[in-house]
């Protein structure tokens, strides 16, 4: 009777990245639509209408990679992509804003919402780049 | 490339350009301030329109974070200077939490309105609530402006200026 072969189990690492990233694109979203419409961002010219566009991007984004299957795996890396841009930049240009005028605007100091943003930002990051790094090293 | 990774490309691309701008708010300008009567109501050296928050108290700002984003300290780097209609002896100016200077007249501390930004000369935030309590344009005695005395009472001269916007800038 042969042996029984069993297959090495799938790490689950490179799903739990997944949708880690994507709960923390989804904060990033939710803040900014929070600041447009109970901190009166609506009435900032440009920032505002921005805010809703951050909303929309991160939403779209994050809603994405949560979706399962191995045919969005593509879709996936892409959105991956998509999520580490938009983190990195708000990132960046949030925590200039906050020490120098960018774009001649400027924020005002590290309340609850720009802390929360920042960690999401982050998280957003440091969990989708570990995904691509998992997806590439399960598929080399 | 199939039609749907061109669609996630695409707002991929947007929202990375405007994840850029997602912490961004106005600033004031920070530099000499100058203050003057324009009609009926306070204006900087551009023209563009001041205002007092009603919920400041003794001479104390009670606008931060995000309402100081929204409504942006008129800020100093030194002594305000007083233009036509005031005087000299109503500004002022107070330390802020940040250490900033802000400028006060009659001892309200004075703001900017995002909102006026992109049109200067144009006064938006008055009479209006927001965080807290209300905004409003300041008489030349340091008061809250009637909201009915605002309409026309400086079209004239603002219809010419050439922008308060440019302090945003």
């Amino acid at each position: 009777m042969p042996d029984e072969v069993e297959l090495p189990r799938p790490s689950r690492w490179p799903t739990i990245l997944r949708a880690v990233g994507a709960l923390s694109v989804l904060v990033v979203g939710a803040v900014h639509l929070e600041q447009y419409f109970a901190e009166h961002f609506n009435v900032v010219p440009i920032i505002g209408p921005l805010f809703v566009l951050n909303f929309v991007g991160a939403t779209l984004i994050g809603l994405g990679l949560l979706v399962p299957g191995r045919r969005m795996r593509p879709l996936h890396l892409l959105l991956s992509l998509g999520g580490i841009g938009l983190a990195a930049t708000a990132f960046v240009f949030l925590f200039v804003s906050e020490h120098q005028p960018l774009f001649g605007f400027q924020d005002y100091g590290f309340r609850t919402e720009i802390v929360v943003a920042l960690a999401g930002e982050a998280a957003a990051v440091v969990t989708l780049t570990g995904y691509l790094v998992a997806r590439v090293r399960r598929d080399a | 490339m199939r039609p749907l990774h061109a669609v996630v490309m695409g707002v991929i691309g947007l929202a990375v350009v405007t994840a850029g701008c997602g912490g961004a708010i106005p600033s004031s300008n920070g530099g000499p301030a100058a203050l003057k009567m324009d009609g009926k109501y306070l204006v900087d050296q551009r023209g563009q329109s001041v205002y007092l928050f009603e919920k400041d108290e003794g001479g104390e700002s009670y606008c931060t974070g995000a309402c100081a984003a929204v409504w942006p300290p008129l800020e100093t780097s030194t002594a305000p200077s007083a233009g036509t209609g005031i005087e000299h002896g109503a500004l002022g100016t107070i330390k802020r939490d940040d250490g900033d200077m802000q400028v006060t007249f009659h001892g309200h501390p004075l703001y900017y309105y995002a909102a006026d930004a992109s049109t200067p000369g144009k006064a938006k935030g008055e009479d209006i609530e927001q965080f807290g309590s209300g905004w409003y344009l300041v008489n030349s005695q340091g008061d809250p402006l009637e909201p009915e005395s605002v309409s026309g009472s400086n079209s004239g001269s603002n219809g010419g200026s050439n922008g308060g916007g440019g302090g945003y800038g």
